[in-house]
């Protein structure tokens, strides 16, 4: 999956194609799931860090590429 | 990648593109002073100003699997001086006082000696830490702890790895069989053995 600039739509469709509601992500990374869902929803630019603990907790990582490919 | 992980790639990326923290920062909309801070993993940076940054360098994210740890498997484990590439060969590597006893006087015990192990390795998956412990055989006492060492693997199964990992000052309270074990995220993988002598 190529991220695009919208990463919250990026993490519900992972989320949910994971079975996992907001609490359960909650409980898995740590953030909470009021936090969770205005990312998801675009309201909240979320930090580096918090990205990656909410990939963490789905299981996925980011990976640099190059572009175009 | 953490943070500083990530700030440490940036700097990477725009090295390797021969450009300037300046020359980035306008690419991303952001100010210089936010990418040399950004670089040096001192702020969290907002996740879009990360992704700014990579696509002026021509990069993206992508997500992935996480990606699977495995340990790998030793093939070659020797204790030895020192190990060196042959100068202009790929694929041949020199070792240096191959041993398996370390001799020293009866008087000088105990004594400390430095070596070196020299590992080959294959079929790791993603990054692990492995350090080298030296324990009496005989009682399991640890008289060594070596630092840990990061090893990255590709996913490339087939492909072997040499690595040096220096053993310094090592204490040998008595003559003596030696185990030496790589530890490798916290569990020993391999070992093999050095005799310390009294010399005749």
């Amino acid at each position: 999956v190529v991220v695009r600039s919208n990463i919250g739509e990026t993490v519900r469709e992972l989320r949910e194609a994971a079975g996992k509601s907001l609490k359960d992500l909650a409980d898995d990374s740590g953030v909470h799931w009021n936090a969770i869902a205005r990312i998801e929803r675009g309201e909240r630019q979320p930090d580096y860090d918090t990205v990656v603990t909410l990939l963490g907790a789905l299981g996925k990582e980011l990976r640099i590429v190059g572009r175009g490919r | 990648m953490s943070r500083v992980e990530i700030g440490k790639t940036l700097r990477e990326l725009r090295e390797a593109a021969g450009l300037s923290q300046v020359a980035v920062a306008e690419r991303a909309g952001l100010h210089w002073n936010a990418v040399a801070r950004i670089e040096r993993g001192e702020v969290s940076p907002s996740f879009a100003s990360v992704l700014s940054l990579l696509e002026g360098m021509g990069h993206t994210f992508e997500v992935e699997d996480k990606s699977i740890m495995m340990e790998p498997i030793v093939r070659l484990m020797v204790p030895c001086e020192d190990a060196r590439a042959r100068k202009g060969s790929a694929k041949k590597t020199d070792l240096f006082g191959v041993m398996s006893s370390i001799f020293a006087p009866a008087d000088a015990f105990p004594t400390r000696h430095s070596f070196a192990v020299y590992l080959t390795l294959t079929d790791g998956h993603g990054r692990g830490f492995g350090r080298i412990v030296v324990a009496d055989d005989e009682t399991d006492n640890v008289v060594y702890r070596g630092k840990e060492h990061p090893f990255d693997f590709d996913n490339d199964p087939i492909a072997l790895e040499g690595y040096l990992i220096r053993v310094a000052s090592c204490p040998f309270p008595k003559a003596g069989l030696y185990r030496i074990d790589f530890v490798y995220n916290n569990t020993m993988i391999e070992k093999c053995y050095v005799h310390v002598r009294e010399t005749p």
